[in-house]
């Protein structure tokens, strides 16, 4: 253990004993914060693609306990536009490869990829590097382009979009991951988890016309809950998202972010985002009305959280 | 020989038709390339002589003055098309009747046609010539009639497997260009089912133009009249009917060098003779047989000299300064530079139509002016023009659309964006929305906080960035538009987007 971790491990220790916090959550710096109850919410920075997920996955307990020998899996990520990787606005490939390996060595029949793209879809698929890092590592890459690979289904407890048409390959799945990156966003302020939603549903234009910010809390209470969601943050679009226009709209911060409660993640990566651009949460209404019908909480405290510094 | 040589006819044909029908109904990201074989043709030769055709050209035209129409046999789709037509007619034929005989020339015809596409093309531009040209009208039929099939047959295929096999969407089927791919491919259906190469040799200007060149090639296909039983064998299959057997000649100017007269020929006695060795072969005076070939030599120059006018007319023309800005309807598709240009050099191939991986090109039905139809026009309905594309520049033979790279591409205005308040979601319904500004691309679209709504962004626009990709136009969802692109009929430039530095910032916590 270096020196200022263990400061701040005894600070912070020496702080929570005063208070009487649950010490596993504020701890999470100490490796060694071992518990039975595994954590809803994972944060790691300071590290490569590959190496965030692995300390993340690691500390959510494993890509075994989300998905199961035999199941159908399909892992979601933003492929929205046609741009390589370095202009961060699709999710980091090599993540994305990372998840769909994993998924196959945790028993995984199938992992299919796939995302309803923004620009022409085959630039999307290939320049962001996404269709080859999943195909390399094991998954199909699924079509998405046309209206006739989207079924309708009914959202009860939607207020505005009750009937969206969403993908197939979602539908048909037994478990599904989202993977969507850290990016500002001109209409929605910001697009992590719960805007990514975006990508499994046909009609894009009636989420805009018929208020934005509740029909991605409505897209969200479909019955089928992504079983992990995870957000790359290793780059991420400070401003002119979601597509931006040069690598000038990008800060390296090098983070990961997985939960199992999709409004904390991205409560949580609105905070860390804030860091670098100023952004409020009142900015976000969808985490409001998502959290009304119990989709998921904004009170990050109330979870078992694992911050990892590598 | 001539049947190793026929040979290798029917195979470099059926190699020309394959690319073509590839090349204009399957074109998939990355295949674009098959569509260079388009510079390969007589009219883009001629049309881009100034930009890149000039090679191509001059080999066509020596080829020509070396065997004569051979290009219609090896190299025009359309030509080759018909020839197959003809082959599949002939299995419906009874064995016994004669396929084809001798007929007259329709010189009149043809000489009129010929003159009056060429004056045309000389005088207002290729945008006429459009209707005749023989590859451009392939091209017309193979996006029009073709694709719409292979599309169907894919969206079978997508159906049977659909993990490898991707559905398509639409097709570029337009009703004005499909009834005249359609009725132009009827015509030629049927003159080529019964007559071979009818069209080819009354209506067609590139054969006529060919033809009368053909006059004075140095070798042609000629009777060796001391070996002719006027068996008529060859007349059976000449699909140019221009094998006179009565007086033992072989009209050049209709003949296509298809061989098939000379393997048919027991006596082998149809052969390829240099033109000069032919004068004093000839069983009659020498007198009379000098004659035709002297009017010959003067029909053919005459051709010649006339290719010439029509190209210095063209060259003059290309210098024209000064387009004024017009009312269109439509996007002139990048690398177009102006409709004046557009009208000049495009012989609504469909090439680019067909090379556009988000289909958003069309044969124009208006968008132009009644005059200028079928050329090729944007609309942002179904998609958009891609940042990152620049095949619609590339993919045209005829230097109509001129080849831009991405980055050149870039920076050209095809139009400029108007934004429209009063249909705006943001503004109508006071929420958020912002698709416009999410897929503007050079960001002439930005989101402004609303003075007294905290929160709630609306866009605005900076149209003298704007390239007029139809991002904006396409995604939004309200019914009219917000955004719009207006067309541009002498396309800009827009300023470069500006640069957004922003400094690197280091952070050391999670901020939660």
């Amino acid at each position: 253990m270096k020196r200022r971790d263990f400061l701040r491990t005894a600070i912070v220790g020496a702080v929570a004993g005063a208070v009487k916090i649950d010490g596993s959550t504020i701890l999470a710096a100490d490796k060694n914060a071992s518990s039975d109850v595994p954590n809803d919410l994972v944060a790691v920075m300071g590290g490569e693609p590959a190496e965030l997920y692995r300390k993340g996955i690691e500390a959510m307990g494993g890509m075994s306990r989300f998905v199961k020998k035999g199941q159908k899996v399909v892992v979601k990520p933003n492929i929205g536009w046609d741009k390589t990787p370095e202009f961060g606005a699709n999710t980091n490939p090599i993540l994305v490869g990372e998840i769909v390996k994993d998924c196959l060595k945790a028993g995984a029949a199938e992992v299919v990829v796939f995302d309803h793209t923004c620009d022409e879809w085959e630039g999307c698929y290939k320049n962001s590097g996404i269709a080859e890092a999943a195909q390399k590592a094991g998954a199909k890459v699924a079509f998405a382009h046309d209206e006739k690979y989207y079924r309708e289904v009914s959202l009860p407890l939607a207020v505005n979009m009750k009937s969206p048409k969403i993908h197939e390959a979602i539908l048909d799945c037994d478990v599904w991951i989202n993977v969507p990156v850290l990016k500002n966003h001109g209409g929605a302020k910001m697009t992590i988890s719960m805007k990514n939603y975006m990508g499994i549903v046909w009609d894009r234009g009636y989420l805009h016309k018929h208020n934005l910010q509740q029909c991605i809390a409505d897209a969200t209470t479909y019955e089928k809950r992504p079983v992990l969601n995870i957000v790359d943050a290793y780059r991420i679009m400070t401003q002119n998202g979601p597509k931006g226009k040069s690598v000038n709209d990008v800060q390296l911060a090098k983070a990961i972010f997985m939960s199992t409660d999709i409004v904390a993640v991205d409560t949580a990566a609105t905070k860390f985002f804030s860091q670098y651009k100023e952004m409020s949460l009142e900015n976000l209404p969808y985490l409001s009305m998502a959290q009304k019908v119990n989709v998921g909480t904004m009170d990050i405290d109330s979870l078992k959280v694992k911050r990892i510094k590598l | 020989m001539y049947k190793t040589l026929r040979w290798i006819r029917v195979g470099v044909a059926l190699v020309t038709l394959l690319l073509f029908i590839l090349a204009f109904t399957f074109v998939g990201r990355g295949l674009e390339g098959i569509l260079t074989i388009a510079r390969f043709q007589f009219i883009p030769a001629l049309v881009s002589f100034l930009s890149g055709g000039a090679f191509i050209f001059v080999f066509f035209l020596l080829l020509t003055l070396l065997f004569g129409r051979v290009y219609c046999s090896l190299f025009c789709p359309l030509g080759i098309m018909q020839d197959g037509v003809s082959k599949v007619a002939s299995w419906f034929k009874s064995k016994k009747g004669k396929r084809f005989r001798y007929s007259r020339p329709h010189t009149v015809l043809r000489v009129v046609v010929c003159i009056l596409s060429f004056a045309v093309l000389a005088i207002f531009g290729a945008r006429f010539f459009a209707w005749i040209d023989p590859y451009s009208n392939f091209g017309k039929i193979a996006t029009q009639l073709i694709d719409p099939v292979f599309i169907g047959i894919n969206n079978l295929l997508a159906k049977i497997f659909p993990a490898a096999i991707f559905h398509r969407s639409y097709s570029v089927v337009v009703w004005g260009s499909f009834t005249f791919g359609a009725a132009f491919c009827l015509l030629v259906v049927a003159m080529s089912a019964f007559r071979g190469r009818l069209y080819c040799n009354t209506i067609c200007p590139v054969g006529t133009l060919l033809g009368y060149i053909s006059k004075i090639s140095l070798f042609k296909l000629a009777i060796d009249k001391s070996e002719c039983i006027k068996c008529n064998a060859c007349i059976n299959v000449c699909k140019s009917e221009c094998i006179d057997v009565a007086t033992g000649e072989v009209d050049e100017s209709r003949c296509v060098v298809c061989l098939n007269c000379t393997t048919v020929c027991k006596k082998h006695g149809l052969r390829f003779v240099r033109r000069s060795s032919l004068k004093g072969d000839s069983n009659t005076a020498a007198e009379e047989s000098k004659k035709p070939v002297n009017q010959g030599r003067r029909e053919a120059i005459g051709a010649i000299a006339g290719l010439g006018a029509v190209m210095v007319a063209r060259g003059v023309q290309g210098n024209r300064a000064g387009d004024p800005q017009r009312e269109i309807s439509g996007i002139i598709p990048p690398g177009g530079v102006s409709l004046e240009h557009l009208k000049n050099h495009c012989t609504a191939c469909q090439a680019c139509v067909e090379a556009c991986p988000n289909r958003i090109i069309s044969p124009a039905f208006g968008e132009y002016g009644a005059a200028n139809l079928m050329l090729p026009v944007i609309h942002y309905k179904k998609q958009f023009c891609g940042f990152n594309c620049n095949i619609c520049s590339n993919v045209c033979p005829n230097g109509a659309l001129k080849p831009l790279s991405v980055e050149e591409k870039r920076k050209v205005q095809i139009g400029r964006v108007e934004f429209i308040a009063k249909n705006c979601i943001v503004f109508k319904h006071k929420t958020d929305c912002g698709a416009c500004d999410e897929h503007c691309p050079t960001k002439a679209i930005t989101m402004k906080e609303w003075n007294g709504r905290p929160g709630l962004y609306y866009p605005t626009v900076n149209p003298d960035m704007c390239i007029g990709c139809g991002g904006c136009e396409y995604v939004c969802p309200e019914m009219p538009k917000a955004m719009v692109i207006r067309p541009l009929s002498v396309h800009g430039e827009a300023i470069p987007p500006k640069e957004d530095k922003q400094e690197k910032v280091e952070i050391s916590d999670f901020g939660f």
